[in-house]
């Protein structure tokens, strides 16, 4: 099909030893003011070959002013980027040889699909016959045959959008910049546009880095997550490491919902209410001491008949049936009186009917559950706010 | 709470009642669209049936059919008018539509500084009567011009004269449609280019070009209408150079041919009425350009590129300032050129005219009643079009009506005018020769521009307030006093100086239907010129220029200090 991108063949020539060794793009140190206005502060970052990389955070936290940045849209205030060990810090946006893509299209709505998809080409003087080529395979690609000659204004959002990805893809770039390209359409249409974006990403092999407020994209899509608050960055890593071990409430927060569950920890103990649990080692850190917030996901805790052995007693004040699943509120006098919520799916429900009311035993996994410095309770509010 | 209990007591009395009484709303905006729709026939559609029926009528008033264009067609010196006039307006188009072009761009697209400044002087001519730069430029570069040598021996008197004029006198709409044309432009279109390495040349013609296409097509129009039609200019520097404008009032006022007049009106509508065409044509390309998502452009500095616009601009300045600095200095001289001391005598209008300061004091009454009952007119119009309009055939007309002058270039609606009231038949044939007639032309012949203004202000306006008001039972002029009014008050006070300057400026409008006592300021400028009393004629123009600016200026202050004191509910409104 489409021959290999360019990221990917610049990897080849480099050879096996040097390319290894420096990371396809490294940020460091990125700051960025907007007047008085911090909005990017100290950001540093490993990007490898081939990776899909998620920004995500609540609308305003810097993503896109980091997006831009990496793009050459945007001037730092300070930091350097490096691709392959070559500075390109100061590089104009066309030098960079990254595709972008926005959340509004931006197609050219006087130029018809074809001369958008070929838009970068013609700038690169390729000649006609290459130029053709190429276009067929890319509207192959995004599955637009027939349409080359409609106006983006005659078309879907979902199909302008994967025009704007055909003509980001076109010339080749070394890497594939997204900022939230999902964000203005329908749900459906962004769930399929989702496989189709990854899909296509992982067949040519390319780099790309895409920014989303929406915890649910980022964690499907992307290889690696970084999270982001308020112009710094919370914490990097897979979408299972950020989901499971989130480094801080406010990650833990808004990547799904947590139980928060006020305790104390001495000892390596963990204490909640009358109960005591031993420490999760990822989470067994000198800032882990004295109050703390314990968090658990609501799908990791079970229910069970009453007075079953390994379970707490508890009581289930609201039943919420939300499609898939159902979501129990339960209070729990072993934990303080604690409210906390627990999923059962449509088959835990089946099997063991419950209903507002009634006593019902809770099992909780002690090895899962996340803590955080009770000084950083503040951030629940922040990572709901969204 | 006695109060409230009583209320309640009364509604419910009358939610017993379900009767189907008469909808007074209804009847209401029935009765005002109606008579709307009747004011807007007698202004506008009746004096050109009267302009049209007579071109196809010889001097008995027999029905003719196409007799009157032909013996038009057989008359050489008149055909040679309508080359002229055509060359002449393509060649303005072709040297005004660029320079207004750059200047709109660097003051958009540029982080030059003084841009309010440099836009302000771009937009001075509209303050001023077309008849001002022909004079000045007669001073600069006429018989005894002080830069006369720059003509290498050609005379200002004609064509050349007429198309410099023009030039000024046409560059403010270009400036107008061109800032608002290119100061909407998606900057992510400009950044997905950047990042597929598109040279700066290429940008401007796949991004910047075509999304200013319409807006140049229409200023083009504009422009081509406004010097084909224009009479002022031809008549104070045209010399001998014949041009359709000033065929219509030789026939008129010189030879009595009404025919022929009649004739000559009817050929000046083709080009306004194909301006019309495809003005509406491309209105809707036009809006559709942008989408919500977009991203407004804002231009990044440049120091060389910024620097090179702020030069380009400042010496497309000079010559405005020049121009209307000459008109100044010429009205404060004793007597050009011979003494060139400060001298007031040219104020002294009654030692040159007959009429005196008594014009200038008509311009300013004709100009405020023309303001006062064209911003009624417009706003309740374009009220009940955008708010009532649907279902409605005497809306729909009355939108239809108020579109036309777009159409129709002042001289001929002034001719329209003298046939139609002057008919003897005519029961309102009492209004010629008053106040009363020269503003009704006088809004009938702008009404188009206040009509889309109003519509644009009360679009922006929620229909929901209008909704959710009736479900409260209010009625809609409760509404529309309540809220709709304050909301719109600097649209309001925009139409009004809207009308007030042109009132103040026109000359092609009212030339045929002032009397001896409503002669305007003008008028008494072509007078005055005529005469060879150019100082005077310089001062009266100045007059107009200084009214027009003093009333652009109040508008301007009052505007800002209403939108600070109701900074805060505007500012909710525009988050909605
Ligand atoms: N050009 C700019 N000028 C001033 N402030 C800006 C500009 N661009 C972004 N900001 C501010 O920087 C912050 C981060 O913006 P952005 O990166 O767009 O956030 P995100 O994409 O995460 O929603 C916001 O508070 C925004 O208001
Ligand atoms: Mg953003």
């Amino acid at each position: 099909m489409l021959d290999t991108s360019r990221s990917a063949a610049h990897l080849t020539h480099n050879g096996n030893g040097a390319a290894s060794a420096a990371p396809f793009l490294r940020i460091t140190g990125i700051d960025k003011h907007f007047g008085s206005f911090r909005a990017l502060s100290n950001v540093t970052l490993d990007v490898q070959a081939g990776e899909f990389i998620c920004f995500l955070g609540p609308s305003g936290c810097g993503k896109s002013t980091l997006l831009r940045i990496i793009a050459g849209l945007e001037r730092q205030n300070a930091g350097m980027i490096h691709s392959l060990d070559q500075d390109i810090s100061d590089l104009p946006p066309a030098q960079r040889q990254f595709g972008i893509l926005f959340q509004s299209y931006a197609l050219f709505p006087n130029l018809n699909v074809r001369e958008n998809i070929v838009y970068g080409l013609r700038n690169r003087r390729m000649r006609s016959a290459e130029i053709d080529s190429r276009l067929n395979e890319l509207i192959e690609l995004i599955d637009l045959k027939g349409s080359e000659g409609k106006y983006p204004a005659q078309l879907s959002g979902g199909q302008q959008q994967r025009v704007a990805l055909a003509r980001a893809i076109a010339p080749s770039p070394r890497l594939l910049l997204l900022d939230e390209p999902l964000s203005a359409l329908d749900a459906k249409v962004r769930v399929h546009l989702r496989q189709q974006i990854r899909d296509l990403q992982r067949r040519l092999g390319l780099t790309a880095i895409m920014v989303t407020h929406d915890q649910e994209e980022a964690l499907s899509m992307a290889d690696r997550v970084v999270a982001m608050r308020d112009g710094e960055v919370e914490q990097i890593g897979t979408p299972t490491e950020v989901y499971h071990t989130p480094r801080s409430l406010f990650v833990a927060g808004f990547v799904g919902k947590m139980n928060i569950l006020p305790g104390r920890v001495g000892g390596g103990r963990l204490s909640i209410g009358s109960l005591s649990f031993a420490m999760p080692a990822f989470y067994d850190t000198p800032e882990n001491q004295g109050e703390v917030i314990a968090c658990l996901r609501p799908e990791q805790m079970r229910l069970k008949a009453a007075g079953a052995a390994d379970a707490l007693p508890a009581r289930v004040m609201q039943l919420e049936f939300l499609g898939s699943f159902w979501r129990a509120t339960l209070v729990v006098p072993a934990l303080g009186d604690a409210e906390i919520s627990v999923d059962l799916t449509s088959r835990d429900m089946a099997d063991m009917p419950v209903a507002i009311g009634e006593s019902v035993g809770v099992a909780l996994p002690e090895d899962r559950f996340a803590v955080f410095p009770a000084s950083q309770s503040g951030q629940v509010r922040e990572s709901v706010r969204q | 709470m006695t109060d409230l209990a009583t209320r309640h007591g009364a509604a419910a009395d009358h939610g017993t009642s379900f009767r189907p009484g008469i909808d007074w709303e209804h009847v209401v905006r029935l009765l005002v669209g109606a008579l709307m729709l009747a004011v807007a026939l007698v202004i506008i559609v009746l004096p050109l049936y009267a302009l049209l029926s007579q071109s196809f009528e010889d001097h008995e008033g027999n029905f003719v059919g196409l007799a009157n264009f032909i013996s038009y067609a057989q008359d050489p010196i008149l055909r040679l008018s309508v080359f002229n006039s055509l060359w002449v307006a393509v060649l303005t188009v072709a040297i005004v539509v660029p320079l207004g072009f750059f200047f709109s761009y660097a003051l958009t697209r540029s982080c030059m500084p003084l841009k309010g400044l440099f836009k302000g002087i771009a937009l001075l001519p509209i303050l001023a009567p077309s008849l001002l730069p022909a004079i000045a430029l007669i001073y600069i570069f006429g018989n005894q011009g002080y830069l006369k040598w720059l003509m290498f021996g050609h005379s200002i008197y004609g064509p050349v004269g007429i198309i410099m004029a023009q030039v000024f006198h046409c560059l403010p709409f270009v400036v107008l449609i061109m800032t608002t044309a290119l100061a909407t432009a998606d900057a992510r279109l400009y950044e997905a280019a950047e990042t597929l390495n598109t040279s700066r040349w290429r940008v401007f013609w796949t991004i910047t070009f075509p999304s200013v296409r319409y807006g140049l097509i229409n200023a083009s129009l504009v422009v081509f209408t406004t010097a084909i039609v224009d009479f002022g200019i031809a008549k104070v520097i045209g010399g001998k150079f014949n041009m359709l404008a000033i065929d219509v009032y030789r026939q008129i006022i010189g030879q009595a041919n009404f025919q022929m007049g009649a004739v000559i009106g009817v050929i000046l509508l083709f080009p306004a009425v194909l301006t019309f065409i495809v003005e509406r044509v491309t209105y809707k390309h036009q809006t559709s350009q942008l989408t919500a998502r977009a991203v407004m452009l804002q231009p990044k500095p440049s120091r060389g590129f910024d620097r090179l616009m702020l030069l380009a601009v400042a010496v497309l300045a000079v010559p405005i300032l020049g121009i209307i600095g000459t008109a100044i200095f010429a009205s404060f001289v004793t007597l050009w050129p011979y003494n060139l001391s400060f001298s007031l005598a040219n104020f002294n209008f009654g030692a040159f005219d007959p009429g005196g300061w008594l014009s200038y004091w008509n311009s300013v009454e004709m100009a405020a009643w023309t303001a006062l009952f064209g911003t009624i007119m417009a706003f309740c119009g374009g009220y009940l079009t955008e708010k009532h309009r649907r279902g409605s055939r005497v809306l729909l007309g009355y939108h239809i009506v108020a579109m036309v002058p777009l159409a129709v270039p002042g001289i001929v609606l002034g001719l329209g005018y003298i046939f139609f009231f002057n008919m003897p038949s005519n029961p309102l044939n009492v209004v010629y020769g008053t106040m009363t007639i020269m503003v009704m032309c006088t809004i009938g012949h702008y009404y188009t521009v206040p009509h889309l203004m109003a519509l644009t202000a009360l679009k922006q306006i929620d229909s929901e307030f209008e909704a959710a008001s009736q479900a409260l039972g209010v009625s809609f002029w409760t509404t529309l006093r309540r809220v709709t009014v304050p909301i719109s008050i600097p649209a309001i006070i925009d139409i009004a100086t809207f009308f007030f300057v042109n009132a103040m400026t026109t000359v092609a409008g009212v030339i045929f239907i002032y009397g001896s006592t409503t002669k305007v300021a003008s008028i008494a400028v072509v007078a005055l010129n005529d005469t060879g009393d150019e100082g005077a004629a310089c001062a009266m123009a100045m007059m107009i220029l200084y009214t027009s600016a003093g009333v652009k200026l109040l508008q301007v202050i009052a505007t800002r200090l209403l939108l600070h004191r109701q900074q805060q509910w505007r500012s909710s409104l525009r988050e909605a």
